[in-house]
């Protein structure tokens, strides 16, 4: 087993619900993780292109007591600070994609979905491509912050891998 | 009845015992001509929503076949007689509660049957005529489009209790409440361990992750875990996805009645209202209707698929669906069984740091 065989196997099951839910589940779903997957999306950027910040740093070092049981003195602080990050904005995704899903519950409408329109596919194409975004890309980002810590070697998107997160030798 | 029957019929009445010509009634009445087609109008008649087509199954499954008397058969062929004729879907059928994506029988309103002063006409048959004055047919038009709607209504009523009444369901099944949030529950807690097994540094385990020995039980759970969360992701996301799917339009209509009800009866009266001008415009220039039975159809409108609504629990004995929910339910038993049986195993190697 290895990270990108994980990756792989996971993502027809998100492939999977985006393409056979109804139009306004899949809306509902992509408006829960809207706040949640650009937090994610907006923070991984920052690690990325301008790792001078330290956003890692900044949102990892106040919650490394609150995952000490991951921690182990081997690491790096910028890879425990990583690690305790990446939980955090897990905890962070799905609070707030709780309140967005409470609040959908009780103000989504909708349209009448046997009303026929031509551009019904594409808007569902698009909004596909929205949940994958949403949902299947933080979790990799997140797989990829923790994998450190994973018994997994990365397989062959390592390359690919070290581009975003690359891990101390 | 032919003459000899009615011969007999008589003498019946006056207190002759015509017991023996009684005998093949009930073959008779059963192979009739009638009652074939009667039967065979019945199952279309099923299909369709309307009061009158609704009216027509429930009269024939009251009709009992088995005359005790040549009165009785005499009425019974009778009853037979006026139900066939009334079986048929130029009579039952409801322009606004046609099934728009559904074949109809008829091919336009010209078609539907109307009284007018007693005398049965179709639609066109009463635009064509130049003998009935405009006004009677305006009056038996007008009739005719009343009764319809408030067989409209009906329906949407129908829908509205339905739907209050599958919400009482669920508040009243705990049960079913508690079962449905203890599935959500054991998916979260199945994919939380999943990411405890192979996040919390536990480095015996690790070592059955990176090197399996078949003889120690935690290799099974470090490969048999993840194989059958995958299998059982699978089962959930397609089943609950094609649920889903199949119980939209009924989620909406609740979600719409729920807040505004009076618009689609409002929707419907305005929808009458257009049809009547229509059929008044078609009167007035004496214009033959064609293809146009769906024009007018509110039963899944722009609002709420009523449809939908009173056949909620026929997606249920649908084969996708039951597969569906086998493979899920299988799969479920399989995975809580293997998640207690991975859980227990991992503790105890993690609190005894031992290789089980």
């Amino acid at each position: 087993m290895t990270l990108s065989l994980l990756f792989l196997l996971i993502a027809p099951l998100f492939l999977l619900s985006s393409i056979f839910l109804p139009s306004h589940r899949l809306k509902v779903y992509v408006r829960s993780s809207l706040l949640g997957g650009m937090a994610a999306l907006l923070i991984s950027f920052v690690d990325i292109f301008f790792p001078d910040v330290q956003i890692v740093v900044l949102l990892g070092q106040p919650f490394l007591q609150l995952f000490f049981f991951l921690l182990s003195s081997e690491q790096t602080f910028l890879e425990q600070c990583r690690i305790a990050s990446a939980f955090f904005l897990l905890l962070l995704y799905f609070l707030l994609y709780l309140l967005s899903y409470a609040l959908q519950k009780l103000l989504f409408l909708g349209q009448n979905m046997t009303i026929h329109w031509s551009g019904k596919v594409l808007r569902h194409v698009g909004y596909s491509i929205l949940f994958l975004l949403f949902t299947f890309v933080p979790l990799v980002l997140f797989f990829l912050n923790i994998r450190i810590l994973l018994p997994f070697p990365d397989g062959i998107f390592s390359s690919l891998f070290q581009f975003f997160y690359p891990l101390e030798a | 009845m032919d003459a000899r029957m009615k011969f007999f019929l008589l003498s019946e009445m006056v207190g002759w015992n015509v017991t023996p010509e009684l005998k093949d009634e009930r073959e008779r009445l059963l192979k009739s001509p009638t009652y074939q087609i009667l039967k065979e109008n019945v199952q279309e008649a099923k299909k369709h929503f309307s009061g009158r087509a609704k009216e027509v199954c429930r009269s024939f499954e009251k009709l009992s076949i088995d005359p005790k008397s040549l009165y009785q058969s005499f009425v019974l062929e009778t009853t037979l007689d006026y139900l066939a004729l009334h079986s048929f879907p130029e009579y039952y059928i409801n322009p606004f509660a046609v099934d728009p994506e559904g074949d109809c029988p008829l091919d336009t309103i010209g078609e539907l049957i109307v009284d007018v002063e007693g005398k049965e006409m179709s639609v066109n048959e009463i635009i064509l005529d130049e003998t009935i004055p405009t006004p009677v047919k305006k009056e038996s038009i007008e009739r005719k489009l009343d009764e319809d709607l408030r067989d409209m209504e009906r329906i949407v009523e129908d829908s509205l209790k339905a739907i209050e009444k599958n919400r009482s369901i669920n508040k009243a099944s705990s049960l079913r409440a508690f079962l449905k949030v203890m599935e959500i529950v054991f998916f979260i807690l199945a994919q939380v361990f999943f990411l405890v097994l192979f996040s919390v540094p536990f480095e015996i385990f690790f070592s059955y992750v990176t090197h399996p020995t078949w003889t120690r039980v935690m290799s099974y759970v470090a490969y048999g875990y993840p194989i059958l969360l995958l299998l059982y992701d699978l089962a959930f996301v397609l089943f609950h996805s094609y649920h889903a799917r199949v119980r939209e339009p009924y989620e909406y209509a609740v979600r719409f009645l729920s807040r505004s009800s009076e618009s689609v009866f409002e929707s419907i009266r305005e929808t009458k209202e257009n049809l009547y001008d229509y059929l008044l415009g078609a009167i007035n220039n004496r214009i033959e209707l064609k293809g146009d039975i769906k024009d007018f159809s509110r039963l899944k409108d722009a609002y709420v698929d009523f449809r939908s609504v009173l056949l909620s629990e026929e997606f249920k004995k649908r084969k996708t669906y039951r597969l569906l929910r086998s493979f899920l339910l299988t799969l479920s038993t399989l995975m809580a069984l293997f998640f207690l049986f991975s859980l227990t195993i991992y503790l105890l190697g993690l609190i005894l740091q031992v290789a089980i």
